[in-house]
């Protein structure tokens, strides 16, 4: 097994330690959140021969190429050099500032974000970013902002016990900044086949990936029809249903079916709402789905489930691009599944 | 020189319409299907097309150790010999459906049917 060196410190190995395991019983106080390589928060810098492959999957190739590596996916018996030594020392130079440009409350439990960034950042509309808070504290949302947006929008719903969420509800003010490092995921929309017709189907703030993908796809001259479902428990989980509305009504491909498992009639009619699950109403529509591009984002077990219908109604399983939202466990529960929100 | 089984069926590109097509056989058989029942369909999608590379002759890394290793726990489940016998007439009926000769799925059919008893632990 490699040692571990850190700040010229040998660090006190256990069998089958990760470096992250490693670094945490030392002391070091390293970001971190999912365990599992999605969040990316326990992204540090090999300060000499490069680390294994497995522990780079998912970064971009140019921050891989300079050493930085996961700690979390970096097992010590799996790196072939006698040794390794990491950094946490670079890692500010990741984030840009993010300052708060506008907030508004698009339902009771969620807001929409709008940040202006130090300096640019190359973002595929439906990609994370990872923000980070100034104890260290990190959390990844989706990009809902379009290409070309000189601002970047996010939506954050309110998770329940969730640090972060509570804070950029509650605390972030106007003028406030943020550190913001991305982007990553791969759930965004690719120009060609303009005229294949787009399933999209988000429960809750899976909303903003998909906003993010339909106006992509406009900006791209996307031709073939564009399906979109929102679902929520309840009426008031729906947001920017009237924007969504106008949307649809500037671009004749564009359909939005806003849906809600429990409404009473009286609320369905009113505000022209679809009873049913967002995923079971835009599959008992579409039945027929060879040919067809799928986008999925927010509950997991939803995004999961989908997929597998998605491609047994004939989808191809590579034109299937899904973004489950994650919920990361509190600070206090030590083996969670994964971190994202 | 004659053409290898792999590239008379058409390559990686054959392969790789055949396995979307295959996998959804397989998802949609009730007799079958809870052993194909997974969190990652990525993976899963993966695995089916590395075997249909193996049986159409193609490079893939598939020993009959590790063909026994990883469906030990299937065995441990039931796994059986009918349930073999229905992942093959979707072998068939997936190379058929895309076009493939008979005899060349003959030939496919007879790799396949070598994996018989290390998939069943036998």
């Amino acid at each position: 097994m490699a040692k571990l060196i850190y700040q010229e410190n040998n660090v006190q190995l256990a069998s089958d330690d990760t470096v992250l395991a490693a670094l945490l019983r030392h002391g070091v106080d390293v970001p971190h959140s999912c365990k599992t390589g999605v969040c990316q928060s326990c992204i540090v810098r090999s300060d000499g021969k490069l680390p294994p492959s497995q522990a780079q999957t998912g970064l971009k190739e140019t921050l891989a190429a300079q050493g930085y590596f996961l700690a979390c996916q970096c097992k010590l018996s799996e790196v072939d050099d006698a040794e390794i030594r990491v950094s946490l020392d670079d890692n500010d130079a990741l984030f840009v500032a993010a300052t708060l440009a506008a907030k508004d409350f698009v339902s009771a439990d969620v807001v929409r974000l709008e940040f202006a960034l130090e300096s640019s950042m190359s973002i595929e509309p439906g990609q994370f970013v990872h923000l980070r808070r100034s104890d260290g504290l990190v959390r990844s949302y989706s990009v809902a902002s379009g290409p070309g947006a000189t601002r970047l929008e996010l939506h954050v719903g309110r998770v329940q016990n969730g640090a972060m969420s509570a804070y950029l509800l509650d605390e972030l003010a106007i003028g406030d900044t943020i550190d913001c490092r991305g982007p990553s995921g791969g759930c965004f929309y690719v120009a060609g086949r303009p005229e294949q017709p787009l399933l999209l189907v988000g429960t809750g703030t899976g909303l903003a990936p998909l906003l993010g993908i339909v106006r992509s796809a406009i900006a791209e001259g996307h031709s073939g029809p564009m399906h979109l479902f929102h679902g929520s428990v309840s009426a008031t989980g729906l947001y920017l249903v009237d924007e969504l509305r106008e949307l649809a009504s500037q671009h004749s491909n564009l359909h939005y079916t806003p849906c809600v498992d429990e409404a009473p009639p009286n609320v369905l009619n009113d505000l022209g709402l679809t009873l049913g699950r967002a995923a079971d109403i835009a599959l008992e529509k579409h039945s027929s789905l060879k040919g067809w591009r799928i986008f999925l984002c927010g509950h997991p077990a939803m995004v999961r489930s989908t997929k597998k219908r998605g491609f047994l109604a004939g989808a191809a399983i590579s034109d299937i691009f899904a973004d489950p939202f994650e919920v990361s466990p509190p600070p206090d529960v030590v083996n969670g599944p994964l971190a994202m929100a | 020189m004659t053409q290898s089984l792999y590239e008379r069926i058409g390559g990686e590109a054959a392969i790789s319409a055949a396995v979307d097509v295959f996998y959804r056989k397989v998802l949609t058989d009730e007799r079958i299907s809870d052993y194909f029942e997974t969190t990652d369909m990525d993976a899963q999608h993966a695995k089916q097309k590395s075997f249909l590379t193996f049986v159409c002759g193609g490079p893939a890394d598939y020993s009959g150790k590790a063909m026994r290793a990883a469906h030990a726990p299937l065995v441990e489940k039931g796994l059986s010999t009918q349930h073999f016998d229905a992942v093959m007439e979707h072998l068939g009926g997936s190379l058929k459906e895309l076009g493939v000769d008979d005899a060349l799925i003959a030939e496919v059919a007879a790799i396949a049917e070598s994996t018989r008893s290390d998939v069943l632990g036998k």
